[in-house]
């Protein structure tokens, strides 16, 4: 098998999902790595997405999880495919702002790697026509984090759950539309507090703003089917297309602002990738990880 | 004769709105929520109101429309009416509510403060998020939007209102589950201050006197008080949101009430076949 078909084949494995209707369920299914995400993972994890949009009965596209985070975000092991970027000697990238040449191959591979994936997994979340519900088992950090503040509806399984958008500490900007969803749902000064410092967003700041119920619980298997069952329960009466249309008008006037945040959002933060500073945080932390587990 | 279901008088500075029903837990017709809209424009125009209030009588504020009054609203010979007369005639039921009664909210120069005695359901719980102060008998109170179990969209405003006042999430869950707001998701949101007490007289006597003592010690001139007033709701683009809101849930809910899915539900509460889930 080609590499790539290998990648595509491990995202099947890490996400598995399946149809209750009027429910698609999509479940991170990697404990182990505390479902950190590739970039194939989140292209697979949204082309599951279209699915449950293309799906006539289908109206609520409920997110689910595994173990003891619900995404550490991104798997930092996509960093050594880029070891031209750290400054080695033998680097093929060293000094290359002299260079237009190689400052233009730079930008077609962060273009590649970045730009094109987020504004794709990012534009997924935001025009998705049906009810988003994350079910939070765990902590979720970086851009899961921020496709969970683009969900409609968020439930914790306890008050462990917390949210972390570091991009300040990964020489980054915001992304996933959070210079957008952060302020809506945190307002503006609490929002400033926890990007600029990379702060951990717990608990408290997020009750009713960002989940609408904690259910108190400890066993996530349970958690996921107590929720689901409190779904089909409260949907029992209610009308499903009136769901939908109610969705499209209460995100009418966000959605113009996500969409516009998106792409200003990858824009600017391409010649971050562009200088190499992610990488080498990245690569920092992954050393710091390896470090700290001696 | 019949008694009316909304009355109003003049206190000083303060024109009161109240709902006279209490037998009927101040249900209104379509045409009731108009009159409001009407006595609004009284108000408006009064120079010597600074504030208007809404009131209500009883232990519930308004259950919200009356099923006879949307019923009745069904077009008649429903398979036999031409298409462009049906539209007409449903347009101008969906309207009434959703533009008229919502712009003479939204374009009330002076304050609007709801006295809330008890519950309030559909439409006129949509009338209590569009007011700029609401204060609360106890906290029995309750807003409920059962649009979704009732088989059409947010209306009169209450895509912006609750999403601005209480959050997006949360007004998703609310909403799309037809789930109502118990005092304490509007604690601090919605309702600014909890008098604690039993008696709906006392209550909305209390409020307006505390009205007038309030207007006495900032001795606000009017025209400052409007001048705040279209501060506050246009540069925080609340204002243009609202009028927004007119054309598209006017728009979003009319399919639903063509397709005839609201007239099904009413008619099954009406029957008690069908209960909101409280």
């Amino acid at each position: 098998m080609e590499p790539r078909d290998k990648e595509v084949e491990a995202s099947k494995r890490k996400i598995t999902y399946k149809v209750d209707l009027p429910f698609f369920i999509i479940k991170l299914n990697s404990p182990e790595t505390l479902n950190c995400m590739t970039s194939h993972d989140y292209i697979y994890l949204c082309t599951l997405l279209q699915m449950a949009e293309e799906n006539k009965e289908v109206y609520f596209t409920v997110l689910q999880s595994s173990g003891r985070f619900f995404s550490s975000g991104a798997d930092f092991r996509f960093i050594s495919k880029h070891k031209d970027f750290l400054d080695s000697k033998e680097s093929k990238f060293r000094d290359a702002h002299e260079d237009p040449a190689k400052v233009s191959e730079l930008n077609k591979i962060w273009l590649d790697a970045f730009v094109s994936r987020n504004l794709f997994v990012t534009d997924a979340f935001i025009n998705h026509s049906k009810i988003l519900i994350a079910c939070m088992n765990g902590p979720v950090v970086g851009l899961t984090a921020a496709l969970c503040l683009l969900c409609d509806l968020v439930y914790s399984m306890n008050d462990k759950v917390y949210f972390q958008c570091p991009f300040a500490k990964l020489g980054l900007v915001c992304e996933g539309g959070t210079s957008v969803t952060l302020p809506l749902k945190l307002g503006y000064n609490l929002s400033f507090e926890k990007l600029m410092f990379s702060e951990n967003i717990e608990f408290n700041d997020l009750k009713d703003r960002v989940i609408v119920k904690n259910y108190q619980m400890q066993d996530t298997e349970k958690f996921n089917e107590i929720v689901l069952k409190d779904l089909k329960n409260k949907i029992s009466k209610v009308y499903l297309p009136s769901c939908l249309a109610m969705k499209k008008i209460l995100n009418n006037n966000i959605n113009s602002d996500l969409e516009r945040a998106n792409s200003r959002e990858v824009n600017v933060a391409l010649p971050y990738w562009v200088r190499g500073e992610p990488v080498r945080r990245f690569q920092a932390l992954l050393l710091g990880k390896r470090n700290s587990r001696l | 004769m019949e008694e009316k279901r909304v009355i109003y008088r003049i206190e000083g500075p303060v024109f009161i709105i109240t709902l006279n029903d209490p037998r009927h837990l101040n249900s209104l017709t379509f045409d009731d929520f108009v009159e409001i809209a009407l006595l609004l424009e009284k108000a408006d125009n009064d120079p010597k109101i600074f504030i208007t209030a809404l009131q209500s009588t009883a232990d519930f504020f308004s259950s919200g429309g009356k099923f006879s009054t949307v019923l009745d609203s069904r077009p008649a010979n429903d398979n036999e009416i031409n298409g462009a007369s049906k539209v007409s005639q449903m347009i101008g039921v969906i309207s009434s509510p959703n533009v008229f009664v919502a712009d003479t909210f939204r374009k009330h120069r002076k304050l609007l403060v709801c006295c809330l005695n008890g519950p309030a359901v559909g439409l006129s719980a949509c009338l209590v998020m569009l007011c700029d102060i609401v204060y609360c008998k106890n906290d029995s109170v309750y807003l409920l939007f059962p649009f979704t179990n009732l088989g059409f969209s947010a209306e009169v405003g209450s895509s912006v209102t609750l999403a601005k006042k209480i959050g997006i999430n949360k007004t998703n869950e609310h909403l799309i589950f037809s789930k109502p707001l118990t005092y304490e998701d509007l604690k601090g949101k919605v309702l600014n201050y909890n008098y604690v007490m039993k008696d709906t007289d006392e209550f909305n006597k209390k409020v307006v006197l505390d009205l007038q003592k309030k207007l006495k010690g900032t001795n606000i001139s009017l025209n400052n008080l409007k001048a705040m007033k279209t501060q506050i709701r246009d540069n925080s683009g609340y204002g243009t949101s609202l009028l927004q809101s007119q054309a598209l849930e006017t728009m979003a809910t009319f399919p639903f009430w063509m397709e005839g899915e609201p007239f099904k539900r009413f008619q099954q509460m009406q029957k008690k076949e069908r209960k909101h889930k409280l």
